[in-house]
């Protein structure tokens, strides 16, 4: 009797078996032929969606023209509520000091006192215009051998909380005084680029022009402007393909960096910062901007007849007939 | 008389008269059930898209569309986009969603008030995209607030010089780069046939109404949902077809009010824009917006003291009008 019992439990655990191999077997089946397709995405190959990122090596190594002097004090523009913290020119006054030159700031009194002793100045991003008799010591200065390097930047949006609230301000680069005399500009658009940038488009990429940067084959400034310098050098363009923002449609190669005579002016200050300055070539394009400095050699004028000899420099600058300054778009800029 | 009586019934019970009688009643009885069963060759289901693209409205969808893509009866979806974005994360889903729903049956879309941004950006696989004039499309591109400096710090303690902030922001950028080039290239893998402008010209961001877009190829062409429907069904060989619309069991949260304006979603609440970023972000927030609706003007955070707690607009006769008028049973 047991026997039987026995045939018939194992009937019934195979027949349990059986029934459950044969729904879980189609319920597989079934799957496989519904859901079981792998979607391909060849628009996400990381080879074709991440960017390569340009090198960031390199030191910057003036190396001035022999004949400069060993040693002397560069002036940096404080007094015109400039816009600039210490890690943006750290690399700059770093090369400066290597090449056993002071570095001073300048922040009121007198300017051409300040200038006396200087073979350079820089003026970076101020926020207040130049007064007449300021930009009539910088021009006795440059006609009498000293370097003026001015840094500008396009108008920037800045938002600023205090306890009253948030507030949205411009912020302007007010070089146009100072720049117009020389017969340069800076423009107030910021400059982009979709196809040729430091990762993302308002990074743009500039190349040189000319024999003037030697070594440099590419460098970055994170939102720059554009720079003109009548009868003056241009010594970068940004990459072709430049777009200035407002005119969308219309791109081209835009000067970044322009010289004339003594004079050099930047669209953007940001290439030599602290975390900036060796992305692609920029470190080369810092030490120019130091040897530029460097060797400027201002020998002030003798003391009397003031003012025959300041205009004595500015003829010898030669590079600003006044009745020309006042094109367009400077005019408009102020 | 009871033998005639008789002989009547078993005439009659004999003759076909009878049967074909009680065949038509019952005949008849069954039509509507035979009627359904051969008119309609199978369902068009409709997706809702509507509200903020996050990881909620991103399950609630891709479920749906999970539920369209496993039931036999569905033979075409319709996806009704009322969206300006979201996380990119969340948008990227949706995008994987509907590519996979596309290549399973025709997918096709009827944007509402918008499809900006990450909405667009779900849409992308769909076979054909109706929009109409007011409609705005576009935006394609990412957005994240850049990270702020914070090393030196003896305040937090880490491990490595990045922990802290993911990246300096020149590295940031060129990870969000990376997001908008996998955003374009989506774009371009589904809809590079038909998009006129280039490659940078899409980069460059922009919203463009119905027409507009329609003009340069984002769009298809002009129409609205009824439009929708009749050409999923005819895409899908539908002669007589069911309309399902299917609805997330959830809340809809729009941070945009002309977005809020024209859905039909029954349970829509407003959210301030800071409710994408969370009360204490973790890390960086990828967003897939159009910058104006983080403007702060559009924030109702001053009307919400918690972002949490989002507010529920009472709907005003405006409001009303305006929700009907976009409606279609």
């Amino acid at each position: 009797m047991w026997r039987e019992l026995g045939k018939r439990l194992v009937v019934l655990v195979l027949t349990v078996a059986i029934v459950l191999a044969v729904v879980a077997g189609g319920s597989t089946l079934l799957q496989s032929e519904n859901e079981r397709t792998t979607l391909q995405n060849p628009e996400y190959e990381p080879d074709a969606v991440v960017p390569d990122p340009i090198e960031a090596t390199g030191t910057v190594d003036p190396d001035p023209d022999p004949e400069a002097d060993d040693t002397g004090t560069v002036i940096i523009d404080r007094g015109h509520a400039n816009r600039f913290t210490r890690s943006d020119v750290e690399p700059l006054v770093d090369a400066l000091v290597r090449e056993g030159y002071h570095v001073e700031f300048y922040t009121d009194g007198d300017l051409a006192t300040a200038l006396e002793d200087a073979d350079a100045f820089l003026v970076i991003d101020p926020g207040t215009e130049y007064l007449p008799g300021d930009v009539e010591d910088v021009r006795q200065f440059t006609g009498n051998g000293g370097r003026l390097v001015m840094i500008g930047e396009p108008d920037r949006t800045a938002v600023s909380a205090s306890i009253f609230g948030t507030s949205v301000a411009t912020q302007e680069s007010r070089l146009t005084t100072l720049a117009s005399r020389y017969g340069m500009s800076v423009d107030t658009q910021y400059l982009y680029n979709q196809e040729n940038a430091d990762g993302t488009f308002k990074h743009v990429l500039a190349r040189p022009t000319g024999g003037e940067l030697a070594g440099v084959d590419e460098t970055t400034m994170y939102t720059a402007a554009a720079v003109t310098a009548r009868n003056g050098t241009v010594l970068l363009r940004s990459a072709p393909n430049t777009i200035k923002s407002g005119s969308d449609e219309v791109t081209g190669e835009y000067p970044v960096a322009v010289k004339r005579n003594d004079v050099l002016l930047l669209g953007d200050k940001t290439f030599m910062r602290g975390d900036r300055y060796r992305v692609a070539d920029n470190e080369r394009l810092i030490a120019y901007v130091a040897e530029f400095m460097i060797e400027g050699d201002y020998e002030a004028p003798p003391t009397e007849g003031d003012d025959a000899d300041g205009e004595t420099g500015v003829d010898d600058d030669g590079a600003t007939p006044s009745a020309n300054t006042t094109a367009a778009p400077v005019a408009t800029e102020t | 008389m009871a033998s005639r009586i008789g002989t009547l019934l078993t005439r009659i019970a004999r003759s076909y008269v009878l049967f074909v009688v009680i065949g038509v009643v019952v005949g008849l009885a069954l039509a509507p059930v035979a009627w359904n069963a051969t008119s309609s060759d199978g369902t068009v289901a409709v997706v809702p898209v509507a509200g903020t693209i996050d990881g909620g409205t991103s399950a609630g969808v891709s479920a749906m569309l999970q539920r369209a893509r496993s039931d036999p009866d569905v033979k075409a979806v319709v996806l009704l986009v009322n969206s300006g974005g979201g996380g990119a994360a969340a948008s990227e889903e949706l995008y994987l969603q509907t590519k996979r729903t596309s290549q399973e049956m025709p997918v096709i879309t009827s944007v509402d008030a918008a499809a900006a941004s990450g909405a667009y950006y779900t849409i992308a696989p769909s076979d054909h995209i109706y929009a109409k004039p007011a409609s705005t499309v576009g935006s394609v591109g990412v957005l994240a607030t850049t990270p702020q400096a914070l090393e030196p710090t003896t305040i937090v303690s880490t491990t490595g010089p990045n922990k802290l902030t993911g990246g300096d922001e020149r590295e940031f950028n060129y990870v969000l780069e990376s997001l908008g080039n996998a955003f374009i290239g989506a774009v371009f893998e589904q809809r590079g046939s038909e998009i006129q402008l280039s490659r940078t010209e899409l980069e460059q961001a922009r919203i463009y109404s119905g027409t507009q877009a329609v003009r340069n190829g984002l769009v298809d062409s002009i129409g609205g949902r009824q439009a929708a429907v009749e050409h999923a069904a005819d895409e899908a060989g539908l002669d007589g077809y069911d309309v399902r619309v299917m609805r997330p069991d959830r809340t809809v949260r729009f941070l945009s009010r002309s977005n809020y304006v024209a859905s039909t979603a029954p349970n829509k609440t407003m959210v301030s824009a800071t409710y994408l970023y969370g009360e204490e972000p973790s890390g960086p927030v990828f967003l897939m917006v159009p910058a104006t609706y983080l403007n702060t003007a559009n924030d109702s955070a001053r009307a919400v003291p918690r972002p949490t707690a989002a507010t529920r607009l009472s709907p005003s006769p405006t409001v009303a009008a305006a929700a009907g008028g976009t409606h279609v049973a």
